[in-house]
């Protein structure tokens, strides 16, 4: 791991789900700081903050919600990938949507992972474990869906 | 019974007290009047010893003055005379004393006064002898003596002092004796009284110690039900105040401190008025406190309704309340007791019910069906608009009459029978029925009601009644011989008519004429088609020349214009009679009036589509409650599984079950949920395309996979034969086979489970079959578990009771069957069958 903390950007409206994030993310060892934003306007507002200012560096990695309030977390991601500093911002959606089209969707969009948040503890603290394995280099891709 | 003790105090006490007054009373007047006695007795005494003392000195003082008389007259010298002379100055003291000692005595008295008299002749005859002697000497004074006289007196006044003597002493012996009885009496007076003072006494000793025994026993418990009553106040859910009789309050119990807001040393003391601070719900106006009101009434009372409770933070909670007075034993009013609660939850309950209620008249006012609610007695309670146009009778009309009244003629009709059976039988029935003074056919579907009431569903068929009627009735016309033909033809509102061999028409035509009211004339030969639409006018003579020229039977549809000018849709059959010879005789054909028909098919297919479509949305509806419900659903199952990962073995056994159940209740939740959504979806999938051929075999590997973990788990040996393709969507194949394996799986018995799914062709069905050797169902029960959330077993067989459910209506919706076959503890076999080919779905 680095000494400079891993930029984690995390769109999520629901604190019991931000929680459990930042449960993961500590159990997994990994330095990182958290920036948690919690519905999609913000989550705009923050990203034209970003893509303005040069100075500011890009979150290494970006957690989405899809079913967020005012602004769907589908354009969300969008935006994101419109940055172009953010192209290496590595995009996991998370999401309890079972429809397929939502998975395609958001594969169409260029999200890097699928995480379907699961009803069970261990399974979502394993959240983490995607996160280091994505930071370490392997591939994203590989880590898959848990669900 | 706590009142006994004092009672019995209160009786025994003054009793005892009594007792002792009057046993002291007793001894104290026996005692005086006693002690009087021995007083006199005693006085008595003293006074016999000086009444013999005076006696004495009497005698003695009397003998002196005669010794001195005597002795003057002897000798004539006058110091003889000195006892005398002392004697005559003693004596009326003495005689004085007497008097003063024997007052009392009257005998004694009379005899001292006797003894008086008796003195002062002795004086008087003493002295005349000493006068005698100085003046005439002694010889004259000697000679008297001689005499006797003066012996004589003497004597008497001796025998009299005796007298007085004996009598003293004889009193004295009285007086000793009634001493003695008195002073014994005393004593025994005395005694009894002592012991039985005494007695009052233990017995008071006694009494007291029960009854103070008695009264610290109800100390105790009058302090142990105080601990009780707070307890109870600061623990129960409802908020308690209590108040003084001035409405100041003394007690909040924690519930009220959290509803008003105010804390227990805040309010204490204060007025209750402004602690508990309420307004009416709707018109802000501040509603009289119950307390006030009790104070002034002194009757408990309870809280008008829409009341809400202006807490001290300015929260606003609808409360219902009482108050009730605290008296003591003599009803004395000590305060007022109130008590409260938050309604909220409630409130909010009411509110939704109403909403749903509200719900459930906005779908019947808005469907098509008339619909009418009937309670016990026959009288309308409910009627909707449908049910308001249908019977042409305003609601308002019909509202608290019974049906009989508003619909006289039901009664002694079939109507009244089958509604009358629903009523009593509570079966539903459904029936149609003719109404004769609306002139109409309804459709009636009655169903027992809330409360021994029935509900009726009713339709105006009408229209489709009479078409029908008319249909059956034509049809069995043309099957009639000539001449009932020839009545039905006046009499029958189809039409029949005879065109010559060219197709011609010729001749009288009744029918026809009567329906278009053309003439005769106007009819002939071609003529007729100027009654049909223009539109159809031309079509119809094209393929009526076509069949006439290659003589075969005639079917049409066309419109014809009425006399009034409105046109009817008639579908047309005519069909070429021949004579012996075979040739053509004429053509017969019938227009049979469809326009209603038409009309309620198409209003039939259109309800069709209004279902379907309904249906559609349901399933719609399952599917995304299902799934939104899984979000929250998720919240609880994970932060319950947390709690047990942090806290698990940490509080304690009952913390730990609870935690366990909370998991454990959630993990079943989210397992119904899925299942419900695979329920849902069964359908969805089958309506979002077609299916195409898909290998069964296939599938069933796929759900085999998906059981992996189950099967080796218990090491099940699962074969197959021959599996075909069958035209089913996959995704419903593969869920077919798991649920109908993972049962086989799940129900197993004591053996290894040995699972066999095979498939053979019977006429135009495939027919799939799924057979274990587990513990198999008993025939009650064969039918019975294909139902939603149906379940044979208790938690030993985990599941939710929608496995087979889905496998139905995915069978359902595929147009086979699904049914299994079982013995008990013989195992059962799963068999279900779908169409050999594509079929539509």
């Amino acid at each position: 791991m680095n000494d400079t903390p891993v930029t984690i950007l995390l769109v999520e409206d629901n604190p019991g789900d931000v929680y459990l994030v930042r449960l993961a993310l500590q159990q997994s060892g990994l330095n990182f700081s958290l920036v948690e934003v919690s519905d999609g306007e913000e989550a705009m507002r923050y990203l034209n903050a970003l893509s303005d200012d040069d100075t500011a560096p890009a979150p290494s990695f970006a957690l989405l919600d899809l079913n967020l309030p005012r602004v769907d977390g589908k354009r969300v991601l969008e935006r994101l990938k419109e940055i172009p500093k953010c192209s290496h911002t590595r995009a996991i959606v998370l999401t309890s949507s079972e429809y397929p089209a939502d998975r395609a969707d958001v594969d169409r969009l260029g999200a890097d992972c699928y995480f379907h948040k699961p009803q069970d503890l261990e399974a979502f603290l394993k959240l983490g474990d995607l996160v280091v394995s994505m930071w370490s280099g392997e591939s994203g891709a590989a880590a898959g869906s848990p669900s | 019974m706590p009142n006994a003790p004092l009672t019995k105090m209160a009786v025994v006490g003054p009793a005892l007290l009594g007792l002792a007054l009057v046993v002291l009373c007793v001894m104290g007047f026996t005692f005086s009047a006693d002690w009087q006695g021995l007083q006199l007795a005693y006085s008595e005494v003293v006074r016999a010893d000086e009444l013999r003392d005076i006696n004495n000195l009497f005698l003695s003082t009397m003998k002196d003055a005669e010794t001195g008389e005597r002795g003057f007259l002897l000798t004539g010298e006058a110091q003889f005379l000195e006892p005398y002379n002392s004697s005559l100055l003693a004596i009326p003291i003495l005689l004085d004393r007497f008097a003063v000692a024997t007052k009392q005595y009257p005998e004694q008295f009379s005899r001292v006064q006797r003894l008086t008299r008796m003195t002062k002749d002795k004086f008087a005859e003493l002295q005349q002898m000493v006068d005698i002697r100085s003046t005439k000497g002694a010889e004259a004074a000697i000679a008297i003596v001689a005499t006797g006289r003066g012996k004589q007196s003497m004597d008497a006044i001796r025998e009299l002092c005796a007298e007085i003597a004996s009598y003293q002493t004889w009193q004295f012996l009285v007086r000793t004796n009634e001493r003695q009885v008195k002073a014994e009496r005393l004593m025994l007076v005395v005694v009894t009284g002592s012991i039985m003072l005494f007695g009052i006494i233990v017995v008071a000793a006694i009494v007291i110690r029960s009854a103070s025994a008695r009264q610290e026993r109800l100390r105790a418990e009058i302090e142990r039900s105080q601990v009780m009553l707070m307890t109870t106040f600061v623990s129960i859910g409802d908020a308690v105040i209590t108040t003084d009789a001035e409405g100041n309050i003394t007690f909040l119990n924690p519930v009220a401190q959290a509803l008003t807001g105010w804390n227990q040393d805040d309010a204490m003391g204060k007025s209750l008025v402004l602690v508990f601070h309420i307004v009416n719900e709707h018109t802000r106006a501040v509603v009289e406190n119950p307390v006030m009101k009790v104070l002034k009434n002194g009757q408990i009372v309870g809280l008008a309704n829409h009341t809400v409770l202006m807490a001290k933070d300015g929260r606003e909670i609808p409360i219902d309340d009482s108050g009730a007075p605290i008296r003591d034993g003599s009803g004395q009013m000590l305060g007022v007791v109130l008590v409260f609660r938050d309604i909220t939850e409630r409130r909010n309950a009411e509110d939704s019910l109403a909403s749903s209620n509200a719900k459930i008249q906005n779908v019947l006012e808005s469907i098509t069906d008339g619909f009418l609610a009937l309670d016990d007695e026959w009288k309308f309670v409910y009627a909707n608009a449908a049910a308001e146009k249908i019977l042409g009778w305003p609601k308002e009309q019909i509202a608290g009459k019974t049906i009989w009244q508003d619909f006289p003629k039901l009664l002694g009709s079939e109507v009244e029978a089958n509604l009358r059976r629903v009523a009593a039988d509570r079966t539903p029935a459904h029936f149609d029925s003719f109404y004769a003074p609306l002139n109409a056919w309804f459709e009636l579907r009655a169903y027992p009601g809330h409360e021994k009431g029935i509900t009726v569903y009713l339709n105006d068929i009408s229209e489709r009644k009479r078409s029908e009627m008319a249909i059956t009735l034509s049809e069995q016309a043309l099957r009639d011989s000539e001449a009932r033909f020839r009545t039905a033809v006046q009499t029958m509102s189809e039409i029949v008519w005879t065109n010559n061999s060219d197709g011609q028409m010729m001749g009288e035509q009744s029918g026809w004429a009567a329906f278009t009211g053309q003439s005769f004339e106007e009819s002939q030969g071609y003529g007729w088609a100027k009654a049909v639409h223009p539109d159809d006018a031309q079509p119809t003579i094209d393929e009526w020349n076509r069949s006439v020229a290659a003589e075969r039977p005639f079917a049409f549809e066309h419109r014809v214009r009425r006399f009034d000018g409105v046109y009817r849709l008639f579908s047309i059959q005519a069909v070429p009679v021949r004579n012996e010879d075979g040739l053509i005789r004429e053509w017969v054909g019938v227009h049979t009036d469809i326009t209603d028909r038409r009309a309620a098919e198409a209003e039939i297919s259109n309800t069709n589509i209004l279902l379907r479509r309904s249906n559609a949305d349901l399933e719609q509806f399952a599917y995304a409650a299902s799934h939104d419900l899984q979000e929250p659903l998720r919240m609880v199952s994970i932060y319950s599984q947390m709690l047990k990962k942090k806290y698990e073995g940490k509080i304690d056994a009952e913390a730990d079950t609870f935690i366990r159940f909370a998991v454990d209740g959630a993990r079943q939740m989210d397992l119904l949920l899925r299942d419900l959504l695979a329920y849902s979806q069964a359908t969805i999938e089958v309506v979002k395309g077609p299916a195409t051929g898909v290998s069964a075999a296939k599938a069933l590997q796929k759900a085999l996979v998906n059981l992996n973990t189950a099967i080796e788990e218990c090491g099940a040996h699962i074969t197959y034969g021959d599996l075909p393709v069958v035209f089913m969507a996959e995704i419903h194949l593969v869920q077919l086979f798991q649920n109908l394996v993972g049962n086989a799986i799940k129900y197993r018995g004591e053996q290894i489970p040995f699972i066999h799914v095979g498939c053979r062709k019977e006429g135009t069905e495939w027919v799939f079959s799924v057979q274990d050797n587990g513990i198999g169902i008993e025939a009650p029960y064969l039918k019975q578990v294909f139902g939603v959330f149906k379940r044979l077993h208790g938690k030993q067989y985990p599941g939710t009771g929608i496995g087979l459910a889905i496998c139905q209506r995915i069978v359902d919706r595929h147009g086979g069957r699904i049914w299994v076959q079982s013995e008990p503890g013989r195992g059962c076999t799963f068999l279900f069958t779908t169409a050999v080919g594509e079929q539509r779905v």
